[in-house]
């Protein structure tokens, strides 16, 4: 049933998105004698307030809210199993200097994280999906070091250990093996809270420079026209909620939220 | 998540040498941009004026001991957009900042507990059911879309507040109880889930065959456990809020921190953005220490057997 409504969620998000990334109109066309242009014809949602063309903006901010969604989910990943594993086996002063990144990372507050990255790669979709990735790999990496370092007690890691595995090895052989389903389960928690972050920071302007047709970017710019068009403000929410609420749906966390 | 107070001002440490670097990884020299925002010339004298003052010129051990015992003190640099001191600039936006960030926390944690406890009392109740949902919408939808949704309806068609206009208490109701809400939905779960854990222990029986209700017994046996879950996700919910209260302040279109920080970005006025940056940094630490130093109180058992 989940299932379900998962897929009913986020197949149209997902043909959107397709849509966006192989190009359908012009998303920075203006045409001002077609302002507010009702649904139908040759623009299938519509036009805003400049008469661009809304299917097109909704697309391809879609196809940029995917890619920065997955970008962030490899990072955090990545990243936070190679940074808890450090935390938890390596030579104890790196070990030690590795848990204090993690926990300064888990610490910062997304806004913090993604201030330092946008401020010094400037503001572009690459960036937002690093800032975004950085700001998941404290918790990650903290689960990753704190499973590692239990796993690392078991009775078959220390009897490898004596067979002559090398801590690579075993690190390789047993801890990955423990680590990765857990990681994973908390990642699919993690990801409709990295969609709500991205639409967050480009509300406030930190996705692109504006006019890009990010969702939250969008909804920044149509909020003036709540009244005259509600449809520009109701369209790029609906997709967010369906990307949002469709990866949340897909894998339920356990235990809620740790937004 | 971090459990000693020596960790905790290591991490400080951290955080302060990487805001220290900011300004040496963003692009552009910062005299010139100085220069450029204010009208000025670029000249080779202007810049090196500029960069002598600030103390650029100098080594960076030296510039980072400059900085630290600047932030101590309270000179916190001056911003090269305005010229004027970041201290000022910051003064008048920090109320409202504080106001709805503090506030709506402050409201989250007073009330998810009541709300916790009620909805744990009656588990698939009509309360447990709604703070699910709550819940479950606060992960989906994100704050500002119910800012805008709300500011339109209650200001333009019911006419109930002056979200824009009014005066400030009139300007930072909204903002304050919206933080609040997306603050509470995932406390009141934590909490709930908390006292049904409680609930099936063993001196959970006994408090009943005592004689207890289920709710006194929940109340009097179960608030411990549920504060110490309490306190381990304090941490987490203030980091979201510093955003939160960022995209619903643009939202809303309130003068405080955060829209001094997005022009800050735009014009690379890094004196701005280390001070912000470091701000909320030492108060994220803050709350941290404070959830530690409580816990400590509150959990007596020592730190090994509790892990």
């Amino acid at each position: 049933m989940r299932r379900v409504s998962a897929a009913l969620c986020l197949v149209p998000v997902v043909l959107l998105s397709a849509a966006g990334a192989i190009g359908t109109a012009d998303v920075h066309a203006v045409d001002l004698g077609n302002r507010h242009a009702p649904a139908g014809g040759v623009h299938w949602l519509g036009t805003d307030h400049l008469g661009r063309d809304v299917f097109a903006r909704l697309a391809q901010g879609g196809w940029r809210a995917v890619c920065v969604m997955l970008g962030a989910a490899a990072i955090t990943v990545a990243a936070g199993l190679a940074l808890g594993l450090a935390a938890a086996m390596a030579w104890t002063p790196l070990r030690l200097l590795a848990l204090r990144l993690a926990e300064m990372l888990a610490l910062l507050p997304d806004l913090v994280i993604a201030i330092l990255v946008v401020a010094v790669l400037g503001p572009s979709p690459p960036a937002l999906a690093l800032a975004l990735g950085l700001a998941g790999v404290g918790p990650a990496a903290l689960l990753v070091q704190g499973l590692a370092r239990q796993t690392m007690r078991e009775t078959y890691v220390a009897a490898a250990r004596a067979l002559g595995a090398t801590r690579a090895g075993a690190a390789r052989r047993h801890v990955l093996p423990a680590v990765l389903p857990a990681l994973l389960t908390h990642l699919a928690a993690h990801v409709g809270h990295i969609v709500l972050s991205h639409a967050g920071l480009a509300f406030l302007g930190l996705g692109a420079d504006s006019g890009a047709p990010d969702w939250g970017a969008m909804l920044f710019e149509y909020r003036a026209h709540l009244f005259e068009d509600p449809a520009l403000v109701a369209l790029p929410c609906a997709t967010l909620v369906l990307l949002a609420g469709g990866m949340n749906l897909l894998i339920e966390p356990r235990s809620l939220p740790r937004r | 998540m971090l459990r000693n107070l020596p960790g905790l001002a290591f991490v400080l440490w951290l955080v302060s040498l990487v805001v220290f670097l900011l300004p040496l990884a963003m692009p552009g020299d910062p005299a010139g941009i100085a220069l450029l925002e204010r009208q000025q010339a670029a000249t080779e004298e202007n810049l090196q004026a500029l960069r002598q003052a600030w103390g650029l010129d100098r080594s960076l051990p030296a510039q980072y001991g400059q900085f630290v015992i600047g932030f101590l003190s309270g000179d916190w640099g001056v911003s090269l957009r305005t010229g004027r001191a970041v201290v000022e600039e910051m003064q008048p936006r920090l109320p409202w900042s504080l106001a709805i960030g503090a506030g709506g926390l402050l409201i989250a944690t007073l009330a998810c507990l009541p709300l916790g406890h009620a909805a744990a009392c009656r588990p698939g109740g009509l309360l447990d059911a709604s703070t699910r949902a709550l819940a479950v919408a606060a992960q989906s939808l994100p704050a500002f879309v119910l800012a805008i949704v709300a500011a339109w309806l209650l200001s333009a068609q019911w006419r109930l507040v002056d979200v824009y206009t009014g005066g400030p208490a009139q300007r930072l109701l909204l903002p304050t109880l919206l933080v609040a809400l997306y603050a509470l939905a995932p406390l009141t779960r934590l909490v709930r889930q908390a006292l049904r854990d409680a609930a099936d222990q063993p001196y959970m029986r006994t408090a009943r065959a005592k004689g207890l209700s289920r709710r006194q017994a929940l109340r009097r046996h179960g608030l411990r456990p549920a504060l110490l879950t309490l306190l381990a996700a304090l941490t987490p919910q203030a980091a979201w809020v510093v955003g939160g209260t960022a995209v619903v302040e643009v939202a809303f279109a309130i003068p405080g921190l955060s829209q001094l920080v997005v022009e800050s970005i735009a014009s690379r006025d890094h004196p701005v953005l280390r001070a912000y940056l470091l701000a909320v940094a030492l108060l994220m630490v803050a709350v941290q220490a404070a959830a530690i130093v409580l816990r400590r109180l509150l959990d007596p058992r020592p730190a090994a057997c509790a892990a």
